[in-house]
């Protein structure tokens, strides 16, 4: 899947979950780092705004999978950051995908 | 003592991560949103499991199996009953085992000690209260959460299908969107005496309250209830059926089981209302169905 379809998608959802919520929305560049520069946009939105970007996609973003902030320093990530981790979790299902019909 | 208690806060806060979580992933394999009020028995029907209102007083039970059921009973309150549905699924997609949960003035222990229990209500509230959705619903109405009403917080759990006090209590345990004193002070008001300030009289009639804000999902409501809607909102069809204008609406009676549409002529504001029979016992995705004598 092509990066900037993934970033204009991304930034979409984002500014939809902050207009949803009543809450400002900056604007959003690659280096913007929504846990940090979004009002409001705290972990209980996270997987939320994962499972509205997997709808916008057409694909299945597990929202266990934390897209916004680093699991191992709990740094939080920037737009394309992000963006890299979601392109990296899509293909990864894909090449699953490709395994278990070959299996078939 | 301390270490202990430390590491009880932190299994909750782990379970009510996953439980989350899997509210989350529930609603979007159903085919939902992440945002709207949910037909929970919809959803338990795509993942799967069959949902049965029954004549026995209990509040749910869940029995794993092929397929799952879940078992709920027509003597709870509708709020109640969708509560129950939202956690008996929970059992089901959190890989619990089968359970019968009593009629909670019942139960000898806290539920929230069980962390079963704790989980399947975790995922119930967010199934049913999703965080973005209740932002939502206070920030098109111009409300805060600390400084709603009470009558705006029950519009508000109206529009989730949900109990007043449940959504109270998940305003304070699950988004903290509400200080203690707040939910304190919202629990001195019983849903019994909000209706009677809505309606401006006592009344023991359910009362569901769908207001300007209401996002046209249907209204589900039983043979009895108490529908406000809107001023000047009218009814295609006989199921509900106006019996007084009031100050804050056009206040109507569900009276048949069955569809109907009602608008706001002259507005865009519009939804279906869905009656079901009172205590309806049967097929959860057939409550709705007219008696074939009802004409």
């Amino acid at each position: 899947m092509d990066a900037n379809l993934i970033k204009a998608k991304l930034i979409e959802v984002l500014q939809a979950v902050q207009s949803l919520s009543g809450e400002d929305c900056p604007a959003i560049d690659g280096g913007t780092k929504p846990a940090e520069a979004l009002p409001k946009f705290t972990s209980k939105v996270w997987p939320v705004a994962a499972g509205m970007l997997g709808i916008a996609l057409g694909k299945s973003i597990p929202c266990e999978a934390n897209i916004f902030v680093d699991d191992d320093t709990k740094v939080p990530l920037a737009i394309n950051q992000t963006v890299a981790l979601v392109l990296k979790i899509l293909e990864a299902q894909e090449a699953q995908e490709a395994e278990e019909a070959d299996a078939e | 003592m301390k270490a202990l208690a430390k590491t009880m806060m932190y299994n909750r806060r782990a379970l009510a991560d996953k439980a989350m979580k899997a509210a989350i992933t529930a609603r979007l394999k159903a085919g939902k949103d992440l945002v709207s009020p949910v037909c929970i028995y919809s959803i338990a029907e795509a993942h799967g499991v069959r949902v049965t209102f029954n004549d026995i007083n209990m509040e749910g039970m869940y029995q794993r199996g092929s397929p799952s059921r879940i078992h709920l009973s027509s003597k709870r309150p509708l709020p109640r009953r969708a509560y129950n549905c939202a956690h008996e699924l929970g059992h089901h997609l959190l890989g619990h085992g089968s359970s019968i949960d009593e009629l909670r003035e019942n139960q000898l222990q806290r539920p929230w000690d069980v962390p079963e229990e704790y989980s399947a209500d975790t995922f119930a509230a967010y199934a049913l209260m999703p965080t973005l959705g209740l932002r939502n619903a206070f920030a098109i109405r111009g409300l805060k959460p600390e400084t709603a009403t009470p009558i705006e917080i029950y519009r508000i759990a109206c529009q989730f299908g949900i109990g007043y006090s449940t959504l109270v209590t998940h305003l304070l345990w699950g988004e903290a969107m509400i200080s203690h004193a707040r939910a304190d002070a919202l629990r001195k008001f019983t849903p019994r005496a909000v209706r009677a300030h809505i309606l401006g009289s006592l009344t023991l009639n359910p009362l569901i309250v769908a207001d300007e804000a209401w996002g046209g999902h249907a209204i589900d409501a039983e043979v009895g209830h108490l529908v406000l809607l809107p001023p000047g909102t009218v009814a295609h069809g006989d199921a509900v059926a106006p019996v007084a204008d009031l100050v804050g609406g056009r206040l109507f009676e569900a009276k048949h089981p069955g569809l109907v549409r009602i608008d706001r002529p002259g507005t865009d504001w519009a939804a279906f209302a869905r009656v079901a029979r009172t205590a309806y016992v049967g097929r959860a995705e057939f409550r709705h169905l007219e008696d074939e004598d009802d004409d």
